[in-house]
């Protein structure tokens, strides 16, 4: 194990373990039980960033609460995790704390399979290069601003692990649907990640029109109708036309 | 009552019924797996329209139809109707024969054959009775009836014809309603179907404008509808609807339309078939301890969009 001793360092920030992963240090103090004694267990944060400097420096921003441990979670077990067991550090963790920037598309996907499956809310830093599953999950969480203090960040955190959704104002350009936790099927959720055009052709899929009918109503090209059909099949989990209408019918998506 | 008719004359009538149907089947070639049969519901100068079954039709595009001689002809989608899995196709050839459609209504008892041509040149057939005329869930006759009858659909029978002893159309066979199994959509439906589908580009359908959602009935609402264990619960009420001008409110619980159960949504949906629009339907609903019988209207669904 190559850890730094804090005889040579005083102020250490992190250490990396046999398998690589940073380690943060115990806040001081907290090592002993009995000053810990009365609060609550705390809560163990993952963090999730592209560059290890980053973790680091999250880590320290989310030890600054005492309440908090950090753990760092390197992009390259989560893009290795896909269809595998989830990783035990997500599961372990109470909130994970995403730096998105950086990290692609498999990785940040992946990232909200496995915190919807494992039932852990993701706080999002920032919303570059976010995926749209982020933004339309029925899962708790939140998005802050990459420049929310160290107050706001803490704030957030406890905020999603009591399974409250946490919204930046600051951010309101994106729309966000963000959930309570594991309600399996939540029709409102569903009809509000159809866009106005899908649920116009949903409409016209329920009244049996084939995809040119659909386009000349429409105005559109074939190849677009095709391309929000599938788009709603896919939202609706629906494998043909009359399962999805079925379902939005179901759902009270389409009336009657 | 003496009945003086052999086996063998039993035999010999259907197999003439078979073939005498056998002109007017086609085999639809519109997924990857085993076609389809597709029966010739009509013909004009140009051409002819095919009926099949909806989930028969998986492409959208790149349609075709095979004829007795083995030749492929490409046919294109006209519309489906979903709640009946019935799709309409039209094929440009003109030298086809549309199959004769039965006078009368299906009878429980009614010996019939389902008849299929889903391979080259080889009609298929299984024999059986008319078991029950109901809808699919509450084998009441009335709105959304279809027939039950016990020949066998083998694999491809889809989209094909259930006929009488003279070879004349009772309706059209489908596996791929819901959990019912096979069952047969009545020809007057069908022909229906695809008049509407001809003519509009859809299947007319009654409308009360209304979105809705199963819920599992309240103590208080089951003493009144032992036999029922789920309703319908109001979610939202279009403005200027049938349902929104014969007062139904949100969160108000309907149990039945027109003396039909509503334990499923898609009960409702075929109680509404074209027949009702402009007829006064009583609907019981409950709203909170109150049992009120509500006299909804419902319209044609307006024209998308």
């Amino acid at each position: 194990m190559s850890s730094i001793s804090p005889a040579t360092r005083p102020t250490p920030i992190a250490t990396l373990n046999e398998r690589g992963e940073t380690m943060f240090p115990a806040r001081r103090g907290l090592a002993n039980p009995a000053s810990s004694r009365n609060s609550a267990r705390r809560l163990v944060v993952g963090i999730v960033a592209a560059y290890p400097s980053m973790r680091a420096g999250l880590g320290a921003l989310v030890q600054s609460d005492v309440n908090l441990t950090a753990t760092a979670i390197a992009p390259a077990a989560l893009a290795a995790a896909s269809g595998m067991p989830a990783l035990a550090q997500i599961s372990d963790a109470d909130v994970i704390l995403v730096e998105p920037g950086d990290l692609g598309l498999a990785t940040l996907e992946n990232l909200v399979g496995l915190g919807r499956d494992e039932d852990v809310p993701l706080l999002w830093l920032g919303t570059t290069g976010l995926p749209e599953t982020a933004r339309t999950s029925r899962h708790a969480g939140g998005v802050i601003s990459q420049d929310a203090d160290a107050e706001t960040v803490v704030a957030a955190i406890h905020a999603v692990q009591q399974g409250l959704s946490v919204f930046d104002p600051n951010l309101s350009q994106i729309e966000f649907s963000l959930r309570g936790p594991s309600r399996s099927s939540d029709p409102l959720a569903v009809a509000s990640t159809l866009s106005p055009r899908e649920r116009e052709v949903l409409e016209l899929v329920a009244a049996g029109l084939p995809n040119k009918a659909i386009a000349r109503a429409l105005g559109i090209s074939d190849h677009t109708v095709k391309f929000h059909v599938s788009s709603v099949l896919t939202k609706l989990d629906a494998g043909s036309r009359t399962e999805a209408v079925t379902i939005a019918t179901r759902q009270g998506i389409l009336s009657l | 009552m003496t009945i003086d008719i052999t086996a063998q004359q039993i035999g010999n009538t259907f197999a003439d019924a078979v073939e005498r149907v056998t002109p007017s089947l086609v085999a639809v070639l519109g997924r990857s797996r085993l076609p389809g049969t597709g029966t010739i519901w009509d013909t004009d100068q140009t051409g002819a329209v095919i009926v099949t079954a909806s989930h028969v039709v998986e492409r959208e595009e790149q349609i075709a139809i095979r004829l007795a001689d083995d030749a492929e002809v490409p046919a294109t989608l006209l519309g489906r109707d979903l709640t009946r899995d019935l799709a309409v196709l039209r094929v440009d050839a003109t030298d086809l024969e549309a199959a004769s459609i039965a006078s009368v209504d299906a009878r429980v008892g009614t010996l019939t054959m389902a008849v299929g041509r889903p391979f080259v040149s080889c009609t298929q057939a299984s024999f059986g009775s008319v078991v029950f005329i109901g809808s699919l869930r509450n084998r009441n006759p009335g709105a959304g009836r279809v027939i039950h009858a016990d020949a066998t659909l083998y694999p491809g029978f889809s989209g094909g014809p259930l006929i009488d002893a003279s070879g004349d159309v009772l309706g059209i066979n489908t596996s791929g309603a819901r959990q019912a199994g096979g069952i047969t959509i009545p020809a007057d439906q069908v022909s229906r179907v695809v008049r509407d589908i001809v003519e509009i580009g859809y299947v007319r359908t009654a409308w009360v404008g209304i979105t809705l959602q199963q819920i599992d009935l309240p103590d208080h609402v089951r003493e009144f509808h032992p036999d029922q264990q789920t309703g319908l619960i109001v979610l939202g009420i279009e403005e200027n609807t049938p349902a929104a001008d014969a007062g139904l409110f949100v969160d108000d619980i309907l149990v039945t339309m027109d003396g039909q159960p509503l334990a499923d949504v898609t009960d409702l949906k075929q109680v509404l078939c074209d027949e009702l629009i402009g007829e006064s339907l009583t609907v019981t609903a409950w709203r909170g301890d109150t049992r009120r019988d509500i006299v909804v209207t419902p319209v044609a669904r307006p024209e998308q969009p």
